[in-house]
């Protein structure tokens, strides 16, 4: 059998079979790999990978191209409605044309592209890594930080040439109030496969940062914000290492890398969570308008209770100078009569114990004087006296001895001539 | 009697009074005793009139200012 083909007789035959065998069009899903992104115009090559979960590793290749009509079409779709560019490393459902070419062997032409079904893939990767976050009980770790009441030093983690950044700080330094704000950038990818790493990098970088002359860290919040114009890959942001370290992250961290309809893994584990760069530094002003006003009422309010003081204070003052005189005229009246009170009763006393002293003189003086043996005599009676003594009996009298007797006026002397006892 | 304060001074006068008034004090000490109490009485007197001009000239003070 002379039957030697040609490598393009066979490619040929092959040709044949598959465009007669699968002339229908088939909904494939599978993983963008080995993607080459056209410059505008161009077409679409890459190729479509299923891996096998357990044991990762790859068990059906394709290759797949997209001519640029339909490219260009499918393209802004996709990123209309899925938020996502067509990468490597995302889940897509394609409508394909199995074609086989001489020249370029097996492919599969790409007709449609179904944007629910990344958006669900994607949706269900951010449901797992919020379940594993909540199970690993760190998911609300940096919602819980008190926000500062001063956010005055802010960290911001962007690209340097993002418009988004450029924003963010016109925005503060723009702010109605005249606060100012100390801004530092910290560089990071903010699109593709190496945004998880270098935001880490970024967030590793703030805190070791050296601290301040108060010995505080140099921050106050983290910002994350992601440059506007060009929409990006959402799903970059959608890593479990990336929101772990943000979880436990131990500044609060705000992001402003919200597409308007979708959400990122970050969102959930932030701070706080707003859409724009814009939104952002609004929020940062409107907080510190808040802290303001409340500082402002403070203020008023003690500055008026103070006033308020003072005012109490001096009416009980001038109650007291008014009561002064009156208190010590009371006081001085009450001490003298006192004093005249005292003075009376020691005069009285002192004179009354006189008084009763010189009665008592007087009693005695009578008493003696009615003892005066000079009233008997008076009255006719005489005092008789034998040698000195008065005799009041005849005992111890003998016949012949001279008595005295006593008379008012004179002594008769005479001797005893007869003693009769009675 | 320097060292006295205006109320021990009053304390002792009214002692002496109550002293006189129960006739605890013989009549040898009386003279001593009431020359003791009229002292006392004029410290007495004379601080109170001291605290009186005191008060007076502060408390004129403070109406002026």
């Amino acid at each position: 059998m002379n039957d030697t083909l040609t490598l393009f007789e066979l490619n040929s035959l092959v040709r044949e079979v598959i465009e007669a065998n699968f002339d229908e069009e088939y909904w494939v899903t599978g993983e963008l790999s080995d993607v080459s992104t056209p410059a505008y115009g161009g077409h679409f090559y890459g190729e479509l990978v299923q891996r096998d979960e357990e044991a990762d590793r790859i068990v059906a290749r394709a290759r797949i191209t997209c001519w640029a009509r339909n490219y260009n079409m499918l393209r802004l779709r996709f990123q209309r409605e899925a938020g996502e560019t067509l990468r490597k490393g995302i889940q897509v459902k394609l409508l394909v044309k199995v074609t086989f070419h001489e020249q370029y062997s097996y492919s599969l032409n790409v007709l449609d592209i179904d944007s629910t079904f990344t958006l669900g893939d994607l949706a269900k990767r951010r449901r797992e890594i919020l379940l594993q976050l909540e199970k690993d009980g760190i998911l609300h770790d940096n919602q819980s930080l008190p926000l500062p009441r001063l956010l005055r030093r802010i960290a911001v983690i962007s690209s340097a040439t993002a418009a988004g950044y450029g924003d963010f700080c016109h925005q503060l330094e723009q702010n109605d109030y005249g606060f100012h704000f100390d801004v530092k950038l910290f560089p990071a990818v903010m699109q593709g496969e190496q945004v998880p790493e270098s935001i880490i990098a970024a967030l590793e970088a703030i805190i070791t940062s050296p601290r301040g002359e108060d010995g505080m860290g140099l921050f106050d919040l983290v910002v994350i914000i992601r440059g506007g114009g060009a929409s990006s890959d959402l799903s970059d942001f959608d890593s479990y290492e990336l929101a772990a370290c943000i979880a436990q992250y131990p500044l609060p961290i705000m992001t402003g890398i919200g597409h308007e309809r979708d959400e990122t893994v970050l969102d959930f584990v932030a701070h706080t969570r707003v859409k724009t760069p814009t939104a952002a530094a609004a929020f940062i002003i409107e907080h510190q308008g808040q802290e303001a006003a409340l500082l402002d009422e403070l203020y008023q309010r003690i500055t008026h209770s103070a006033k308020e003081r003072i005012l109490r204070e001096r009416q009980r003052l001038e109650h007291q100078r008014a009561v002064l005189p009156l208190l010590f005229s009371g006081f001085y009246q009450k001490q003298q009569s006192r004093q005249q009170l005292l003075y009376q009763r020691l005069s009285a006393a002192g004179n009354q114990r006189i008084e009763r002293e010189k009665h008592r003189l007087d009693l005695m003086k009578q008493r003696m004087n009615s003892l005066d043996p000079r009233l008997l005599l008076k009255r006719g009676y005489t005092i008789t006296t034998c040698g000195g003594k008065i005799v009041r009996s005849t005992e111890g009298l003998a016949e012949g001895e001279v008595l005295t007797t006593q008379t008012e006026k004179g002594e008769i002397y005479s001797k005893v001539i007869l003693i009769q006892n009675q | 009697m320097n060292e006295l304060t205006y109320e021990q001074a009053m304390q002792k006068l009214e002692a002496m009074a109550q002293q006189m008034e129960q006739g605890k004090i013989g009549i040898d000490e009386m003279a001593e005793r009431l020359r003791e109490a009229q002292k006392l009485m004029k410290y007495c007197h004379e601080k109170l009139y001291e605290a009186e001009k005191n008060c007076k000239s502060l408390l004129n003070i403070e109406e002026k200012a």
